[in-house]
């Protein structure tokens, strides 16, 4: 090997290391150590250009602007694009985080005269303050985490974030391999949010009479009084009590107005004295 | 849609739609993920169709719609815009019943927070619940998801399910021809944007 190529070979290789030392060196869509906020804070403001005066700064806007050119490439004004294809088509929003500032994109749907949203349109990013994209989640591309709220000993809950679908149990959260991302502590109020309750006992079911591919098994109008659970092969009704009702304001003044305070299934498990009702698992079989 | 049924099952319209939208191209890239994220990314492609109940009792499919070209190339979404109404001329607006609509997801991820809210929508335009001559069927959302490693000949291995009406949300599974429900779950909304699910069992 010529002495060149030697220190070609040497830089590369030093390259390398060097990258392997920086915090964020992986795929940004793939750091799934960045968990995007499950609580609006200290409130959500709904800005209206028109009416207010607003300061930004600068590291909030490159963010900003770094997810609106990833998603919407900018000096595409000579392409044809749809209404639905271009930037100001779609709200922003945004909350910071120490140093990650998390956006969220959907489309604006009055901005082009529709009524209905584009299935799998909306996206969310978590990026640095210096300008770096750490986690990218796509609808319909990218798995998002998954939220779940587990019941303690004690009758309290815990909401944990899990990288995949698959139930975490609560005895295994200090273990390395449970799982589970991170033990959520801040209310839960984010728009978009979805929380997965566990019951105990699910078991995959072949399709059957009244269980196939497409068909539903709940009575219908729902009654969201009505907690389902599946018992010696059936569906079977617990009745519940009346779920409170939710905070009209997602969390301007009442940031501890998520669905956890009083959910509607709390107790619901010790209420199984009621008689089965009948699952209505033919109504909607071909 | 020509050479697609009719059927006389809103299953087998179903199990027949799965393989056939994700033979599109580039409608599964999950081969792609780990040897090439970049090029699985730009490639891949949403389609989406309404399964629909006709007067003459039959189940069909309208054409499948993506996003327009210079869009879908350009921007980094992968959405499907999926038309309120389907136009067959053979019937009167009105005539035709909307069972499913139906969509792929390249990647094989769930349903996305927009493709609730998607259906939800829809539902403001058609019954929640089609009565027909074997029964009732709910108006409901899926996505079709395939595992192959074969981008030529994918495999239907699967969909999520979510029907408005009751609050239901399903995984169904297919292995060596055996459909299976890998989960059953209940979807409470909190409000308008918030919502939580319940799992079943």
């Amino acid at each position: 090997m010529t002495p060149r190529k030697l220190i070609f070979v040497i830089t590369i290789a030093l390259a390398s290391c060097a990258r392997k030392w920086e915090p964020f060196s992986t795929r940004p869509e793939q750091d799934r150590s960045i968990i995007f906020p499950l609580s609006t804070g200290s409130g959500f403001v709904d800005i209206k250009a028109q009416e207010k005066t607003y300061e930004l700064d600068g590291e909030v806007l490159r963010a900003l602007m770094i997810v609106a050119n990833d998603l919407f490439p900018p000096d595409t004004s000579k392409l044809d694009l749809s209404c639905t294809a271009r930037q100001q088509a779609h709200t922003f929003r945004f909350t910071r985080r120490e140093d990650i500032i998390f956006v969220y994109v959907d489309e604006d749907l009055a901005y082009c005269g529709r009524t209905t949203h584009a299935m799998d349109s909306g996206a969310k990013y978590a990026i640095s303050k210096d300008g770096r994209i750490l986690r990218r989640v796509i609808d319909g591309i990218d798995e998002d985490d998954h939220i779940w709220s587990l019941k303690t000993p004690d009758g309290g809950t815990v909401i944990v974030a899990t990288e995949s679908g698959a139930t975490p149990a609560l005895e295994d959260l200090d273990k390395p391999d449970s799982g589970v991302l991170k033990i959520i502590t801040e209310p839960v109020n984010m728009p978009g949010v979805m929380i997965i309750e566990p019951i105990e006992g699910f078991e995959p079911i072949e399709e059957g009479p009244g269980n196939v591919p497409g068909s539903s098994m709940f009575p219908y109008p729902f009654d969201p009084k009505t907690k389902w659970q599946w018992r010696d092969g059936k569906l079977v009704a617990v009745p519940q009590e009346p779920p409170p009702a939710p905070s009209p304001d997602l969390g301007g003044s009442t940031p501890d107005a998520g669905w956890d305070a009083g959910s509607p299934g709390d107790g619901g498990m010790e209420s199984l004295s009621a008689p089965p009702s009948p699952p209505d698992a033919g109504a909607a079989a071909p | 849609m020509k050479n697609f049924g009719p059927f006389d099952s809103y299953t087998d319209a179903l199990l027949a739609a799965c393989p056939l939208l994700l033979s599109k191209p580039h409608a599964t890239v999950g081969h792609l993920r780990d040897s090439n994220p970049e090029l699985a990314h730009r490639t891949a492609t949403e389609y989406c169709a309404w399964l629909y109940y006709t007067p003459e009792h039959k189940y069909e499919m309208s054409m499948l719609s993506d996003r327009p070209k210079p869009d879908d190339l350009v921007t980094g979404k992968k959405s499907c815009l999926l038309p309120t109404f389907v136009d067959d001329s053979r019937y009167a607006p009105g005539e035709l019943k909307y069972i499913f609509a139906l969509h792929n997801h390249p990647f094989g991820t769930p349903l996305s927070s927009i493709d609730y809210h998607f259906i939800e929508e829809m539902a403001n335009h058609h019954d929640w619940e089609v009565e027909t001559t074997k029964g009732r069927i709910r108006l409901s959302i899926i996505a079709f998801f395939s595992h192959s490693k074969s981008p030529g000949a994918p495999t239907c291995d699967g969909f999520y399910q979510y029907i408005p009406a009751t609050r239901e949300v399903m995984m169904w599974v297919q292995t060596q021809g055996r459909w299976k429900k890998t989960k059953h779950e209940s979807l409470r909304w909190l409000d308008d944007r918030t919502y939580r699910f319940e799992r079943i069992q």
